[in-house]
């Protein structure tokens, strides 16, 4: 039992500890976290008190966008105005209350929502996942650690951490003093080694990935679109399912990640994909019970209130669906705690309903909101910028770095069918700057297929113009007719006997032909005829 | 070259064991990712069975974003230790369909694997992509 001056030690040494402008934090060989100050808990946005005993794990949360969301906000980067369209800033008011004191930003003083417990234990779970020492450090190696910021307006730092050994020798714990990166001295320590690199970089991976879906990535400016863009707005400001239908290669995943990044900035709500293609129901079961299996592991045991959605899911492709499974499929959506869903369909899934080949209950479940991307030739428009927005991510790869595409390369593009849709596209410009030895892609750099098509459409024959049988014989007895009326000098009986036709004939057939009105078709009998009649 | 096989990309061959144990054949062993892609090329349609762990994470997230453009058809499942259950969501938003943790799950991997080997005839949007990105995918054997 400590002594009463020990203990006054020890209060003393917290003291200091907590009075330090630096962030400190103390966990034990477990990776629990033992001690944290009031400095740290005001860079991480939480408060101190609820990361003491938390668990941290090595390893890289997506959820760490905060500097990337950050700077969007503040409108220093080419994203804000994209971001600043969403109904849900999400970054400060997913924040715990613990924050609104750590921070003005967030909470109900900013008028921001409160998050709910899942979200506030999901926030814990990732700042003390981000504060976890690598393993080096835990292995009683001193080293080095830089920490990406954890709420927005704080700034990344440097994270020096001492190992505390025990007397047996091994790791009792680690010391970790959060520096600003400037003040970190230079090969103070050595660096942590491979595994921070790793680490670092599947974060950024995760950054990256997030950044891929935002609504500038939407690459076009034809009227369709446009259309497409509004409704992305439109499905990222409220909780309805989204059901997108088109071609394959049409970019129907790219469109369900954007509005679920447009719905969730921050990337606290992961978005599992459920193939549906060649599935049976007992594997899209296992998948679908399995995202409550995830966020169970997430967000502990703690369950959302009734009525809100516990997670998002992303059924691909329900077309493939067999009856049974969309029948399985109805039900558990029925059954269970709600889902948000988004799904990717054929052009063509309003007409399977149509033919009964697909449950009517179940499109309804899944098209709240219909998003119907049209095929790239249907908006040959866009095919340049998006040659060119593909160009350059070729070029943002490093390596061979080209100005664009010469025009009648360009015609190529535009004039090719597309197939397999912008992915396609995609494919084909990546080819072709691999193949492309000038500052530009030119014509001969296209791959053949593109080359070929343009050549079979050039030796294409002309369209045949199509043959109006009924006009050209209605003119050409027109024509007849009135030959033999100048024959006849207008005499019909006469023209008629030239023409081998009865006189009524040829008057019914005047009429048709509109060569009189029907109000002259009242025959008056000729004069001889006048004669046999009296 | 059967439309269905299963590549599998591991370093410890522990899995490639269980695997045969279980019967699956033919099977292809790769060692690195980029033996993986070159595996797919010709084979669009393949399963694929990466063993993850701690290292290779960021690397084998980094081929499963671009599997997703360059191998759309092919049907990706992952291996990781118990260690590493949390990166489960990520993994499944990268498009991983099935997920082993130890052995008792290869009977369900393999179970389902045999279902989809039955002969399925590919739709024409499959065709379409193998004629596009390989065309020797569609030679007839």
């Amino acid at each position: 039992m400590p002594s009463r001056s020990s203990r006054s030690s020890l209060t003393e040494l917290t003291r200091l500890f907590q009075k330090a402008v630096e962030p400190l934090y103390v966990v034990d060989e477990d990776r629990r976290i033992l001690f944290a100050n009031a400095a740290l808990g005001e860079w991480a946005g939480v408060q101190p008190h609820e990361l003491i005993g938390q668990q941290t794990n090595f390893y890289s949360s997506v959820e760490n966008t905060a500097v990337e969301t950050t700077a969007a906000e503040e409108g220093d980067s080419e994203t804000a105005p994209l971001i600043s369209n969403t109904a849900a800033p999400a970054t400060a008011a997913d924040f715990p209350p613990a924050i609104s004191a750590a921070t003005p930003l967030a909470g109900p003083q900013s008028g921001g929502p409160l998050p709910t417990e899942s979200q506030r234990i999901r926030i814990l779970r990732d700042v003390a996942a981000a504060l976890c020492p690598p393993p080096e450090a835990l292995a009683g190696a001193r080293c080095q650690m830089r920490l990406l910021a954890l709420r927005p307006g704080a700034a990344e730092r440097e994270a020096d951490c001492w190992p505390l050994h025990s007397p047996s020798g091994g790791c009792a714990g680690v010391l970790v003093r959060l520096t600003a990166v400037d003040d970190a001295p230079e090969n103070a320590v050595a660096p942590a080694g491979d595994a921070v690199a790793l680490h670092d970089r599947l974060a950024s991976f995760r950054r990256a990935w997030r950044g891929r879906f935002q609504p500038g990535r939407l690459i076009g400016d034809s009227p369709a679109l446009q259309q497409i863009r509004a409704q992305i707005e439109l499905a990222a400001s409220g909780p309805a399912n989204v059901l997108i239908l088109g071609p394959a290669g049409s970019g129907r995943k790219q469109i369900a990640r954007t509005i679920h990044t447009l719905r969730d900035p921050a990337g606290h709500q992961p978005l599992p994909i459920v193939a549906c293609r060649d599935a049976d129901w007992e594997e899209l079961e296992s998948q679908l019970r399995g995202l409550g299996a995830a966020r169970s592991t997430l967000q502990t045991a703690a369950a959302p209130p009734a009525g809100v959605p516990i997670g998002c899911c992303f059924l691909t492709e329900v077309e493939q669906l067999s009856a049974d499974s969309q029948f399985s499929l109805v039900k558990f959506l029925a059954e269970a705690r709600p889902l948000r869903i988004y799904a990717t369909a054929a052009s063509d899934l309003g007409d399977r309903v149509a033919q009964e080949s697909f449950r009517s209950d179940l499109y309804s479940a899944l098209a709240t909101l219909v998003i119907q991307i049209p095929p790239l030739t249907a908006r040959r428009g866009d095919i340049g910028l998006l040659a060119q927005a593909f160009l350059e991510e070729q070029n943002a790869r490093g390596g061979k770095q080209l100005s664009g595409f010469t025009p009648d390369a360009i015609e190529g593009l535009v004039r090719y069918p597309w197939p397999g849709e912008v992915g396609q596209l995609q494919r084909i410009v990546a080819a072709a700057h691999a193949a492309a030895e000038g500052p530009a892609i030119q014509r001969g750099d296209l791959p053949p297929e593109i080359l070929l098509a343009e050549k079979a459409h050039l030796r294409r024959r002309p369209p045949l113009e199509p043959i109006q049988l009924d006009r050209t014989l209605a003119e050409l007895e027109t024509r007849l007719i009135q030959r033999a009326l100048r024959q006849a000098k207008q005499n019909k009986s006469k023209a008629a006997k030239l023409l081998g036709l009865s006189r009524p004939r040829l008057y019914r057939r005047m009429v048709q032909l509109g060569m009189i009105s029907p109000s002259e078709l009242v025959l008056k009998p000729l004069p001889d005829e006048a004669d046999e009649n009296s | 070259m059967p439309r269905f096989q299963l590549i599998l990309c591991e370093r410890t061959g522990r899995w490639s064991a269980e695997l045969r144990r279980a019967g699956i054949l033919p099977l292809r062993e790769t060692r690195s990712l980029s033996e993986c892609s070159d595996a797919l090329r010709g084979a669009a349609r393949a399963a694929v069975l990466m063993e993850l762990d701690a290292v290779n994470l960021a690397a084998a997230s980094e081929w499963l974003a671009e599997r997703e453009r360059a191998f759309p058809f092919a049907q990706t499942s992952v291996a990781l230790p118990c260690a590493l259950q949390s990166q489960e969501p990520w993994l499944r938003e990268l498009g991983v369909r099935q997920v082993l943790y130890r052995d008792q799950d290869v009977e369900p991997f393999v179970r389902r694997l045999r279902q989809r080997q039955t002969p399925i005839e590919p739709s024409d949007e499959e065709l379409l992509h193998e004629l596009l990105t390989d065309p020797q995918s569609l030679r007839i054997n």
